[in-house]
């Protein structure tokens, strides 16, 4: 909207762009040949977007500068620095275009540079906060406006009466009104530009902020009743004319906020059907609430309110419709937009500034009405102020009036209307402009760089930017209850009884109606808390990279008893056995997601099959570090593996239990689905996998030179996945695939797993994870999740994180393996055997009992054993005595299974 | 009834004496039965308070003598505890005990449950629901025993400003 839009502002400037332009862009040939041109230089098609980009990037790499530095970013407020920059750049333009050229224009100002600020504060206004104070709000919009614009025009009048101002400017009472109601109004933009930075408390923040949107509709009939006052001449002016501009007031603002909430109400209608073009949904946002402006542009009503209100209005039908994508292409389109907006305009303030034959400056005017605008906003403040803190429940006190009326910035929009005057009608006209431009530059440099020592001086209450919390919201709704509750009961009628009316309303009727079913149906406030707290833990506990794994990765940070653990991979294996009894652990594991699953698994394939490619991107990558042993321990690995290769497939050939599924046997695969295997996707997806397995097995071959045939490890392979996703599959399989296969079992090896799923299960948990995650919390099975969670992570945790896709992407993946999880992994390696098997022994005791021949799990405690000197140390120095009594009484537990 | 002379002032020192008239008119008009006391039939003849899903819990807490009816007194410390001048103290005890069911002094995980139940009505599935409390407990409970005490609930509520949002004029 804005970059194809500014080129109007740049149109009339040809003439600077062309001398300016060769010395930005050096090596331009000169004469184009008259036949065929190899090469044009075709300047004059492309000036003015090309000056518009131009610009636009200026502004951005400034801004970039300015944050360079912490300091200064952190004294002077952006829009300071900006504006010094236009002056520079002004004062460079001049001096090569010997004219003054890049204007702030009022059209430009108004059509383009505007909207994209308003939209931004309108929509995403905490809409609580300003209902909340809706009332301050307006009384200082409307009331506070008329007054400083009446007062500042009228004593402004006196000041020329006695004689103050030089009798060169030439101005009636109507002038000076009209230069009152245009000098007189807060300026959104450097209101926002400045009191983002100072962060003052919420209330005081909304309130000036509030005031200088909704105060718009104000200035504009001011202004337009006052311009076409003086434009007909003081003396043709009827009684009538009075009231109407009095009538225009309500028409331009009621009508102003009625043409928002039209085109809210369009929007939220039209993104509720949205579904199949997901792509078009932010830009319908755009494009209504443009169009609202300009509707409201078109029929001279307060386009500022029409936007404020469409973004105010629509933001929760919208949020709760488009996709969750959307909503963040929303976002930052909206604040890209308007701090570009932003930019632009205070740096073309600064070189509007520059442009001296547009002013004319006269000293006594331009004093005096600094003087009057900031006196008449104070007296202004405190007036109104003592007025509302009569009916105000919480009262507004002596410091937040202090910021109040100090915080009543000017800017672009009291500039804009100004050069919009017309000379003939307004003789004094360069003299307005000129005392604009000091106005709004002392307000923006001088009270936006005092604003924060003042706010810090005065200590005014900060706001704690504190996210929302659960507990917030969920009193947040009860207060409301009680309020409405307790105002019904005392027969009250106040702002929570309609406040409470509305939510009715809005419930049985609006959402209804603006919602998407689905949306409306999930749409709960304190389910979003609840769910966005629970992204943010994920992401926190995903930020921590597994290294506190256990169950306390979810946990809060207001958990104290188990947030003290310090943990390592040890005690996490220690937790590993302790699973099973730990309960108020598995409390929380349960709440575990899918994607914990996925991990799991991904780790089990990785272990599995894909261990070799990584030792021989080790090798070639550095080379100076590997050492013979580390070639010993590989030797060792390959042998151990291809030893338990064999001894599967050696089994699952005797036993007829783990199916072989390679590719060119895939009738096979099916027909051994008879043990009751729930396979119905058996064949889905079934390709890529082996291929990929297959490729895998073949660099084991050339590399380790192994003598196994390639059909045969492949195969093995296969089935190595297949046993160890096993693992994460749901209860009741689990079990019947125990019982099936496990008195079968003769091996202790930790990758004879029982009957395994087929590939299309191996696609499971990452294509329907979410699906079946309920059953498979609810179930006993959960105590599965931590073990094999656990494990995935200590064994190699970066390699999981850079795997988690799709797993046909895992070959290239394991090739790519960056060295670090291998270094990590090392000291492991001799424990591979014993260690790898956890998560094939991790069933839950009643699981394994269940399923498992008494030798095997007597071949299982001696590992145990093996781990358990380590992990002993590393328990008591660690683990608070709650986990350490859990693990002791697990190794109890399986002692007495023995 | 509602000769509010009767009650010595400084049973409701947050209230004048123009606001403990106003309120003895309206308890006089909510008293259909002119019985002295409201029963929640009474209460619920307000049709915006039929609607209110808190409505039962703030009539429980009104009634403090637990008799199932709000007599004037009753009626007045009730709502004094909203008035301007009512202490932060005050208002966190209210929002508390709407809280605290059984009156035990504790909010445990099912009053929290039944709670949260009436105001989201069918919004939320229960085992949802029952997530959020156990999260809410999980956070509010600092010593652990999965019930919330008053100085727990108060050291994270009494940082929402209550004092400043639990407030209503009469």
């Amino acid at each position: 909207m804005l970059c194809a839009a500014l080129p109007l502002l740049w149109l009339p400037l040809a003439g600077a762009a062309a001398t300016e332009e060769p010395t930005r862009e050096p090596g331009s040939p000169g004469e184009p040949p008259p036949g065929l041109a190899l090469f044009r230089w075709q300047w004059h098609e492309v000036e003015a977007p090309y000056l518009v980009a131009l610009w636009i990037l200026v502004a951005s790499l400034a801004k970039i500068v300015f944050h360079l530095s912490r300091k200064v970013t952190s004294l002077v407020p952006e829009s300071c620095l900006l504006i010094l920059l236009g002056l520079v750049l002004g004062g460079i333009v001049l001096a090569v275009a010997k004219k003054a050229e890049y204007q702030l224009e009022p059209g430009t100002f108004f059509l383009f540079l505007l909207p994209p600020i308003v939209l931004d504060s309108g929509y995403f206004m905490p809409s609580r906060l300003f209902f909340d104070n809706l009332g301050a709000i307006l009384t200082y919009a409307v009331v506070g406006t008329l007054w400083n614009a009446f007062t500042t025009g009228a004593a402004l009048w006196g000041l020329q009466q006695a004689g103050l101002v030089a009798p060169r400017v030439q101005a009636s009472l109507l002038d000076f009104l009209l230069f009152g109601s245009l000098i007189s109004a807060v300026d959104p933009v450097a209101v926002l530009a400045v009191f983002e930075e100072v962060h003052v408390n919420d209330t005081l923040f909304i309130i000036v902020f509030g005031e200088s949107l909704l105060n718009d509709a104000v200035t504009v009939v001011l202004y337009k009743v006052c311009n076409s006052f003086v434009e007909m001449g003081s003396a043709n002016v009827q009684a009538t004319d009075y009231l109407k501009g009095v009538a225009s007031l309500f028409v331009v603002s009621l009508g102003g906020a009625a043409v928002g909430l039209v085109f809210a109400f369009l929007l939220a209608l039209t993104t509720r059907f949205t579904k199949r073009v997901r792509i078009i949904e932010p830009l319908l946002v755009f494009l209504l609430a443009y169009a609202a402006y300009l509707t409201a542009e078109m029929a001279s009503l307060s386009a500022i309110l029409a936007v404020t209100m469409c973004g105010l209005g629509c933001k929760k039908y919208v949020e709760a419709n488009i996709s969750h994508k959307s909503r963040t292409a929303v976002k930052y389109t909206m604040k890209t937009l308007a701090s570009c907006a932003e930019t632009v305009i205070f740096m073309l303030l600064g070189i509007s500034a520059v442009d001296s034959s547009k002013w004319a400056w006269d000293s006594g005017l331009v004093l005096g009405t600094l003087f009057f605008i900031l006196f008449f906003r104070a007296l202004g403040v405190v007036l109104q102020t003592w007025v509302l803190n009569q009916f105000r429940l919480v009262p507004l006190d002596k410091i937040d009036q202090v910021v109040m009326s100090y915080g009543g910035l000017r800017g672009a929009v009291a500039f804009a209307l100004v050069i919009l005057l017309d000379k003939t009608k307004v003789p004094a006209k360069d003299y307005f402009v000129a005392t604009t431009i000091v106005v709004v530059f002392f307000t923006v440099i001088v009270q936006g760089l005092t604003i924060k020592p003042l706010v810090k001086w005065l200590k005014v209450k900060r706001s704690e930017h504190h996210k929302p919390t659960l507990n917030q919201e969920l009193h947040e709704h009860t207060f409301d209850h009680i309020l409405a509750a307790v105002e019904d009961v005392v027969g009250h009628h106040g702002y929570h009884y309609w406040r409470d009316r509305w939510e009715q309303f809005d419930k049985k009727y609006l959402s209804q109606l603006l919602m998407r079913r689905s949306a409306y149906r999930i749409r709960d406030q304190i389910w979003d808390v609840y769910y966005r707290l629970n992204i943010r833990d994920a992401i926190s506990f995903v930020d921590q990279g597994g290294h506190i794994l256990s169950s306390t990765g979810l946990t809060l940070p207001s958990m104290p008893s188990r947030n003290s653990m310090a943990e390592t991979s040890v005690t996490n294996l220690l937790r590993e056995s302790g699973s099973g009894a730990c309960l108020d652990l598995q409390v929380i594991d349960t709440v575990r997601s899918g994607r914990d699953r996925e991990d799991a698994v991904m780790h089990h394939l990785l272990c599995g099959g894909l261990y070799k490619p990584r030792r021989r991107y080790k090798a070639s990558c550095s080379r100076h570090f590997i050492s013979e042993d580390a070639q010993e321990r590989q030797d060792k690995e390959v042998f151990q593996q291809n030893m338990k290769r064999r001894l599967e497939s050696f089994k699952s050939t005797k036993h007829n239990i783990c199916f072989t599924k390679s590719k060119p046997r895939p009738r096979k695969t099916s027909r051994k689905k008879k043990d009751g295997l729930a396979n119905t996707e058996a064949t889905n997806g079934k390709p890529p996998r082996n291929l990929s397995v297959q490729d895998t097995a073949a660099v084991i071959l050339t590399v380790e030179s192994e003598e196994e045939e390639e059909s045969d490890s492949s195969e093995t392979e296969k089935e190595d996945d297949e046993g160890i996703i096993f693992v994460a599959r749901a209860t009741s399989e689990v079990l019947q695939e125990v019982k099936v296969s496990g008195s079968l079992e003769v091996c202790p090896s930790p990758r004879i797993i029982p009957p395994s799923p087929t590939c299309a299960e191996k696609e499971l948990p990452w294509k329907s994870g979410q699906g079946d995650l309920a059953v498979y919390v609810s179930s006993e099975t959960t105590k599965i999740v931590p073990v094999d969670m656990q494990t995935g992570w200590n064994q190699s945790i970066s390699s999981l994180e850079s795997l988690a896709s799709p797993p046909c992407t895992q070959a290239p993946t394991v090739t790519r393996l960056p060295p670090c999880p291998l270094a990590a992994e090392e000291p492991q390696h001799p424990f591979n055997l014993p260690y790898d098997p956890r998560p094939s022994f991790a069933f839950p005791p009643s699981l394994a009992k269940a399923g498992r021949s008494r030798s095997e799990s007597s071949a299982d405690i001696p590992q145990q054993q093996e781990l358990q000197p380590l992990m002993g140390y590393e328990d008591r120095t660690h683990l608070s005595p709650g986990t350490a009594n859990s693990h002791w009484c697990i190794q109890f537990n399986k002692g007495s299974r023995l | 009834m509602g000769n509010e002379a009767s009650y010595p002032t400084e049973m409701c020192s947050h209230f004048n004496h123009d606001e403990i008239k106003r309120l003895s008119k309206r308890f006089k008009k909510l008293d259909l039965d002119c019985s002295g006391s409201l029963s929640v039939d009474e209460f619920l003849s307000l049709p915006e308070l039929r609607q209110n899903p808190l409505v039962q819990r703030v009539i429980d807490v009104f009634d403090t003598d637990g008799n199932g009816e709000v007599d004037f007194e009753e009626f007045v410390v009730g709502t004094s505890q909203f008035s301007v001048r009512g202490d932060e103290e005050q208002k966190l005890r209210f929002a508390f005990s709407i809280y605290d069911m059984d009156k035990d002094g504790y909010i445990s995980n099912g009053e929290l449950f039944q709670v949260l139940k009436m105001m989201v009505r069918n919004n939320l599935q229960d085992w949802q629901l029952q997530q959020i409390v156990d999260k809410t407990i999980i956070i509010l409970d600092r010593d652990g025993d999965g019930r919330i005490s008053f100085e727990e609930f108060s050291a994270v509520v009494g940082n929402l400003e209550v004092h400043k949002k639990l407030v209503v004029t009469v």
